[in-house]
């Protein structure tokens, strides 16, 4: 599963991206509010939006009210990152429902840390129902994984010596540009 | 304190990134450097049409890159002209001198980066 990432500033995406890869996650990348939208409709499975608040035609509130509105994206968290010194801004944001933000500049340890702690509680909320949806007896296990289950299997575990520090990004913007398949392997 | 009396460096973020490993940083200054590129031609472009909502588009943009990559000089310069371009009517005069002190502090700042090394160690 991936996390979203939003945001027109090349430098601030690129960012977002090292540090969701240091955790171990994949994240898909957008530069407009739409195209994240629109890789969001074939990916409901999300696990965590972050976008910048200020952006050019749709900003990253009208993407958090789209995404608020739409039962589909339902339980996804939202994580807003502003650089707006407009207080007017962040509280109509906070109107809206956003219950997360961080103010740029970007620090990587403050975004890690954020993005951790949702990710967190996004997995412990779907879980139980990854399981119930799928009472699938499980296959004979080989008793000597391979090398690819071990590494993934310590991935898992949280080693940071076997975590990749630059996990796949898929660019979903513009989003004609990049096949489904391709958001897919990501 | 003034855009130009602002210390060049915010060494404390480049620290930071820096725990990153180096070629990160290193990448990340190039798209910035790119980015920043287009975004003073858009600024430039923007004072001549006396379009301050274009301006304050890419000053913001330009603010926020310029300080999470930790040149502190530059978005401190970017923040003034973002100000300004948020006040109408735009006053070009105001706008131009910010933009070219801007554009100095990009130069000036990259200039260091790329010449000390050290200081992203």
């Amino acid at each position: 599963m991936t996390v979203l990432l939003i945001d027109d500033d090349a430098v601030s995406l690129r960012m977002l991206a090292l540090t969701v890869g240091r955790l171990g996650l994949t994240s898909a990348t957008a530069t407009t509010g739409a195209a994240g939208l629109a890789w969001l409709a074939d990916h409901p499975e999300c696990l965590l939006i972050v976008t910048d608040l200020s952006m050019p035609g749709m900003s990253g509130l009208d993407v958090f009210v789209a995404v608020r509105d739409d039962p589909r994206f339902a339980g996804i968290p939202f994580l807003v990152c502003t650089g707006s010194a407009d207080a007017a801004t962040v509280r109509e944001a906070i109107a809206q429902g956003v219950r997360h933000y961080i103010v740029k500049p970007i620090k990587p340890s403050v975004v890690a840390a954020k993005v951790t702690e949702l990710v967190a509680k996004r997995a412990a909320e779907i879980a139980p129902v990854v399981e119930a949806a799928a009472p699938v007896p499980l296959p004979p296990v080989d008793p000597v994984p391979d090398a690819a289950e071990a590494s993934s299997d310590a991935a898992r575990a949280g080693d940071p010596a076997e975590v990749p520090t630059d996990a796949p990004v898929a660019e979903v913007d513009p989003p004609q540009a990049v096949p489904s398949s391709e958001a897919e392997a990501a | 304190m003034t855009a130009d009396a602002t210390p060049l460096l915010d060494r404390e973020i480049l620290a930071e990134l820096e725990e990153f490993g180096h070629e990160f940083v290193l990448e990340l200054i190039t798209t910035f450097a790119a980015q920043a590129t287009t975004l003073v031609d858009q600024m430039e472009t923007g004072i001549a049409a006396g379009h301050g909502n274009a301006i304050h588009r890419a000053a913001h943009t330009m603010k926020g890159s310029a300080a999470s990559v930790g040149l502190a000089r530059p978005a401190a310069w970017a923040d003034e002209l973002d100000r300004v371009a948020q006040v109408a009517p735009l006053d070009r005069v105001l706008a131009g001198y910010l933009l070219a002190g801007l554009a100095r502090a990009i130069g000036t700042s990259l200039d260091a980066v790329r010449a000390e090394p050290e200081v992203l160690r």
